[in-house]
């Protein structure tokens, strides 16, 4: 079996029992990436000796007993998460050579683990899209099937696990963006409970909505990441950090109680998704765990609240894109720094970042606050509520990660058609709730179907317990 | 709406968001902005929360004490034009 196939556990063992180096892992890696990015385009830019001295360095850390899960381990990171020095382009012209000063947060706790950084991943512009077709560094395929998208935004990470060229990688989900492209590319995904895991150094899109997670080819390989990702960090004082032990992410789930919300089965789920959700559910009931039937009746205007939510947050973020400090800077002759402002800026991002701009800037307009966002932060309070209901009734919720299987590259071009595919994940968003995405099989046409659990805030253990219990089986 | 009324009201959310766009683009954008509107307005329909007028949570804030310690040479990197340790930029003030 060729080195890149193994999972990020074995390549841990292997480390450790000395059967190769994290040098030769990283290598075996980058020339993968060298054979196969130009033809799927998941990483934006590599950093070839940046990495082999990384790996040099966790060579010698390997030596010490008490080495992290993690060291040596190759890896990508979305380039909308900020590594020092190194270019970080949130895939926009607008910052295309923007070297940030610092590292994110994520990223020092990856370095002090070992983890090996390989390059920054391909992404939708801004973290805003869902096939990755709005990046001003071109699409990424689908290394399962190279017509279909791969997803987004984090298309790139998922493609660059899927395609072997990373063990894991780390991608940002504000409304779907980690769990949609797993779902596509057959991996698993963890989007966690928002304050969990530090933002600092994240590209800001939605504050209130963004969270940064790890996609990996097995649901067991998704522990490791996220123990050495989630600690506690000033520098973002919404984070709180996650204390989980990897006892907790092990076990049966005999008495489990499962619950299945009828609203996530309405027009627009294919019955290949139905199907798996219910094969799903049989299985976990034969592995001893309970089918509570539960519901979320707000979940109808989940979509709508999001997008209100997320672009209202996204048009006060990318406010800071002005051109003065960083950042694109027109070449036109500007008679006023408004002037200056608005070329810089038109031409710098991309079409569906500006139409979140308008949308954002538009539902908090004096005369449209009320219309839209309050209304919206309304349902936010409503899906709150209904969460912790259903979490009365239930332990972990099971429904569609995506409503349907991986579909053609462009064509959901109309922007209502392909934000209304995202109602499956984005009231977890807005809950602020941890949810797993899990590849269970495929449909008729040999496309990859997944399942999506969800847990309470912070308990992220029974997601992965569940998650091991399924895949032990399906495996 | 009228048509006017609206291309002015679209105008005028770009003027805000300090987004420039020609005429023609323009246009197409209010049809995206339309029927993105309607499809967003679905969240007004949805019954009042008990708690939807709530005040936020009082924010956890830390200490205001420098930590960061980033040179002036570090920060100005990314400026798109420097001069002499400032930002340089198109003269603003006549």
């Amino acid at each position: 079996m060729s080195i890149t196939k193994r999972t990020l556990r074995e390549h841990a063992e292997s480390l450790r029992k000395r059967e190769y180096s994290s040098r030769e892992l990283t290598a075996a890696f980058l020339d993968n990436i060298e054979k196969k990015n130009g033809e799927i385009n998941a990483f934006i830019s590599i950093d070839r000796k940046t990495a082999l001295r990384a790996a040099d360095k966790a060579d010698l850390m390997l030596k010490e007993e008490n080495a992290h899960p993690l060291c040596g381990i190759p890896y990508g990171a979305k380039d909308n998460i900020c590594t020092k020095d190194f270019p970080t382009t949130a895939a926009s012209d607008m910052i295309r050579t923007f070297c940030p000063p610092y590292n994110a947060a994520v990223i020092e706790n990856l370095t002090e683990c070992g983890a090996v950084l390989l390059g920054k991943t391909n992404l939708d512009e801004f973290a805003m899209g869902c096939t990755t077709e709005t990046s001003a560094f071109g699409g990424v395929k689908n290394p399962l099937f190279p017509h279909l998208t791969p997803g987004g935004s984090s298309g790139g990470s998922a493609a660059a696990v899927a395609a072997e060229l990373v063990p894991f990688a780390l991608g940002s989900d504000t409304g779907g963006s980690i769990r949609q492209p797993s779902a596509f590319c057959a991996l698993s995904g963890l989007c966690p409970t928002y304050g969990s895991v530090s933002r600092f150094g994240l590209i800001a899109f939605a504050s209130s909505l963004d969270r940064i997670g790890p996609i990996t080819k097995n649901c067991s390989d998704l522990y490791a990441v996220l123990s050495a990702i989630s600690k506690k960090d000033e520098r973002d004082m919404t984070c709180k950090g996650l204390s989980v032990l990897f006892e907790e992410c092990m076990g049966n789930i005999k008495g489990l109680r499962v619950g299945i919300a009828e609203e996530f089965f309405s027009i627009g789920v294919s019955d290949s998704v139905k199907k798996a959700v219910l094969l799903c559910s049989e299985m976990m009931k034969g592995l001893g765990a309970e089918i509570v039937p539960v519901t979320l009746p707000s979940l109808e205007y989940a979509t709508a609240a999001y997008y209100i939510i997320s672009s209202a947050e996204a048009s006060s973020n990318l406010a800071r894109y002005d051109s003065v400090r960083f950042g694109h800077r027109t070449e036109k002759e500007t008679s006023s720094m408004d002037e200056l402002y608005k070329e810089s800026r038109s031409e710098g991002f991309g079409k569906e970042v500006k139409r979140r701009i308008m949308l954002g800037t538009r539902v908090l307009s004096a005369d449209s606050y009320e219309s839209y966002y309050e209304k919206a932060l309304n349902v936010r309070a409503l899906l709150k509520k209904d969460y912790e209901n259903l979490f009365e009734k239930c332990d972990i919720l099971l429904s569609p990660a995506t409503p349907t299987p991986p579909y053609k590259a462009g064509e959901k071009t109309d922007p209502v058609t392909a934000y209304a595919e995202d109602f499956c994940s984005v009231s977890q968003s807005l809950a602020g709730l941890p949810s797993l995405s899990l590849p269970f099989g495929k449909d008729e046409e040999g496309l990859p179907v997944s399942i999506q659990l969800t847990a309470p805030a912070f308990f992220e253990s029974i997601l992965l317990k569940a998650g091991n219990a399924i895949s032990e089986v399906i495996k | 709406m009228k048509k006017l009324e609206i291309i002015t009201e679209t105008k005028k959310t770009a003027d805000l968001a300090k987004l420039s766009f020609e005429k023609e683009k323009l246009c197409a954008f209010e049809a995206d902005m339309e029927s993105i509107l309607s499809f967003v307005a679905k969240a007004s329909e949805a019954k009042k929360a008990p708690t939807a007028n709530k005040k936020c949570e009082k924010a956890l804030l830390r200490e205001d004490i420098q930590k960061s310690n980033f040179t002036k040479e570090e920060l100005l990197k990314n400026a798109p034009e420097t001069f002499d340790g400032y930002i340089a930029t198109p003269r603003v003030i006549e």
